[in-house]
């Protein structure tokens, strides 16, 4: 198990992680998710021990691990670019992290190799791990390639080929699927996935593509500007995101997120046929829903101005904006027939979709709506 | 109505962009070479009316006469102890320099500038510098040289060690290029393939060095061979300026000769066969170096 504890890292005066606690669980499949330049990519070399923090602790298994390097932590990475030995052949590039560490300097040697006994039953035994390996990821035809002639989805394997050959205790996998083409990443998200699942070991996936991570991991950390927002599965990411800005970072569709002020049992702007429900009412609140819970709907309280209509196929984005000048997306089924720009429609959602945030620290409330009774 | 098709004025416009210079390295050139090949088959002395057809008598003497002999072997042993030590010297200060810049640049700026100024120097007037340095009397080498309680050596008058000396002032001379290639050629490795070596378990600077820095300057280690070869095989200033080619031909090279047959003695035919023994030497080497090592550095 792999443990982040309070962990900082600058870089010269820019603090890049503001004190950063992360368990990875064993046999989980952990995700990073953030955008670019929130941190994700230094947590994930810190965990590898490429680099070191500034301050906190890394434990592996209870263990400090600060002073060890990557190989003796027994960590395997598969890098965005892949970083393959252009000059080595596919089945060398495998090997290399055998040969490294289980012969010596002498049984390394290019022409000794082939003289030395012990050398070549020890090349022989990493030929057959690898040929198992290249078998288990379809690239058993392209072991005497080398980098430069394969695509980029053969690279991907074999970067993770060399990452599975000596059997790590853990996975860090840094973007693996963004240099792929759409269909490929499908096929890869599936792959990686039944590759976690074959291992048993623990993963860590950095990403910046919230579908990717949602879909392959069981647990994610939301990483912004430098600090976890929040970790938990997929489904509570969505559902109850803990902060405003993990709200609006989580979901295919931006959140609408409308500030708004309260007071016992009135609630102002578009939602002004609802009331607050909970105790300790903030003055000011901003209300998050997602565009997918808020719907036409003949008798819906949340009434706008349709302004715009996006067609995508198996539903509609609609751009409404309130009477209070307030800008609202929802969806609507593909089928559903928009009236014409200017229109005045009535939207629907249930109560239970709605996230309520404070407006200052935009931390989550516990506090909902209810249905005025009007 | 065009008068061309679009291919015509491509094709013109490559002519007018490639032309001028193609006429230049003909005229200045390839004619020049064609003559010298020529003359080498002659007797022609500059200023002469006429001039016999002497067959390959002048690359016999070359290659049989002790001093022509001594010419050969003596830049052969010049390019054979430079190319080695310039270039691994090189590759050392490069990837020292590389290193301390991640502590500091500076530091690593101010000696990159030191390593340099040979370069950018004159030869002619550092060769004064050498001079006094390697001075059998007044000099500071063999100041230091007796204040340590070795004998005194007299580096550019002794027979059996001054083409050592020159070789050893062109590699002081080349290193600072080299360096500068070798230190373009380090920044260009991508810093991913050290973390995978890491990751990969080669961690010691050998293993790293071995792994990833060796085989990612094929290319540029191709480069810095073929320059300090044909620089190395021109050595000239520092023969001309210090030695002579002297004492007693021991530090004679083939450039020195060709000069000195040509525009001393004026045996223009004998000058020619020099230059085009020359001419073959470094065409071959950059051949071979091509040849042999273009299919290990590119890996494709």
């Amino acid at each position: 198990m792999m443990e982040l504890r309070e962990v900082t890292r600058r870089f010269g005066e820019t603090a890049v992680l503001h004190g950063v606690s992360l368990a990875v669980p064993e046999g989980s499949f952990t995700s990073l998710l953030g955008p670019s330049g929130c941190g994700k990519s230094t947590t994930l070399r810190i965990m590898a021990g490429l680099d070191r923090p500034t301050s906190g602790r890394v434990l592996m298994d209870g263990r400090d691990v600060a002073e060890l390097t990557p190989a003796e932590r027994n960590v395997a990475m598969v890098f965005q670019s892949y970083a393959l030995y252009p000059h080595l052949t596919v089945a060398q590039n495998i090997a290399l992290p055998l040969a490294m560490r289980h012969m010596t300097r002498l049984e390394r040697l290019p022409a000794l190799d082939r003289l030395l006994p012990s050398a070549r039953a020890k090349r022989a035994a990493h030929a057959r791990r690898v040929a198992a390996i290249a078998e288990m990821l379809g690239i058993e035809g392209l072991l005497h390639r080398k980098p430069g002639q394969l695509s980029g989805g053969q690279k991907q394997r074999v970067a993770v080929g060399r990452a599975l050959v000596r059997d790590p205790a853990l996975f860090l996998l840094d973007e693996p699927l963004s240099n792929l083409d759409a269909a490929l990443r499908v096929q890869m998200r599936a792959e990686l996935a039944a590759l976690h699942e074959r291992t048993g070991r623990s993963f860590v996936y950095v990403t910046h593509d919230q579908v990717e991570a949602m879909s392959m991991s069981d647990r994610v950390a939301v990483v912004l500007a430098g600090r976890i927002a929040q970790v938990g599965a997929p489904r509570d990411l969505y559902e109850r995101p803990e902060s405003r800005a993990v709200a609006a970072f989580i979901g295919a569709q931006p959140i609408n997120l409308v500030e708004v002020s309260l007071a016992p049992g009135a609630v102002s702007g578009p939602f002004a046929g609802w009331r607050p429900r909970g105790a300790a009412l903030p003055a000011r609140a901003v209300i998050g829903i997602r565009p997918e819970h808020l719907v036409p709907a003949e008798r819906g309280a949340v009434r706008a101005r349709l302004e715009a209509v996006e067609y995508l196929g198996a539903e509609t984005l609609l751009h409404l904006r309130a009477a209070d000048g307030a800008a609202l997306r929802a969806l609507a089924p593909g089928d559903w027939a928009p009236p014409a720009p200017g229109t005045e429609i009535a939207l629907g959602f249930d109560p239970s979709r709605v996230h309520l945030f404070d407006a200052e620290s935009g931390a989550r409330l516990a506090l909902g709506l209810e249905r005025a009774a009007a | 109505m065009r008068l061309l098709t679009r291919s015509r004025r491509e094709a013109l416009t490559d002519l007018w962009l490639a032309g001028p210079a193609t006429l230049m390295m003909i005229v200045l050139i390839f004619v020049p070479v064609l003559i010298v090949a020529v003359l080498s088959f002659t007797d022609y002395q500059f200023g002469a009316r006429s001039f016999r057809w002497i067959g390959i008598d002048n690359y016999v003497t070359l290659f049989t006469d002790p001093i022509g002999r001594r010419a050969v072997t003596n830049t052969l042993i010049y390019v054979a102890v430079v190319i080695p030590f310039s270039m691994g010297l090189a590759l050392l200060v490069a990837i020292a320099l590389h290193e301390m810049a991640t502590w500091s640049r500076t530091l690593s700026s101010i000696l990159r500038a030191a390593y340099f100024l040979p370069v950018a120097a004159t030869l002619v007037a550092m060769a004064l510098a050498w001079q006094m340095l390697l001075h059998p009397s007044i000099g500071l080498f063999n100041a230091t040289l007796s204040s340590l309680g070795f004998p005194r050596q007299d580096l550019l008058s002794d027979r059996s060690l001054v083409l050592y000396t020159l070789a050893a002032i062109g590699i002081w001379q080349t290193i600072g290029y080299n360096m500068v290639l070798f230190l373009a050629g380090l920044a260009a490795i991508p810093q991913h393939l050290y973390d995978a070596a890491a990751v990969d378990g080669a961690e010691r600077p050998w293993e790293r060095f071995w792994t990833v820095t060796w085989p990612m300057l094929g290319p540029t280690t191709l480069f810095v061979a073929v320059i300090t070869a044909t620089q190395s095989f021109r050595v000239f200033e520092t023969v001309a300026t210090l030695t002579d080619g002297g004492p007693a031909f021991a530090s004679d090279t083939l450039v020195y000769a060709l000069y000195r047959e040509g525009f001393v003695y004026f045996k223009a035919g004998y000058a020619s066969a020099i230059t085009m023994v020359f001419f073959a030497f470094v065409l071959t080497l950059t051949l071979a170096q091509f040849r042999i090592l273009e299919r290990r550095v590119h890996y494709r």
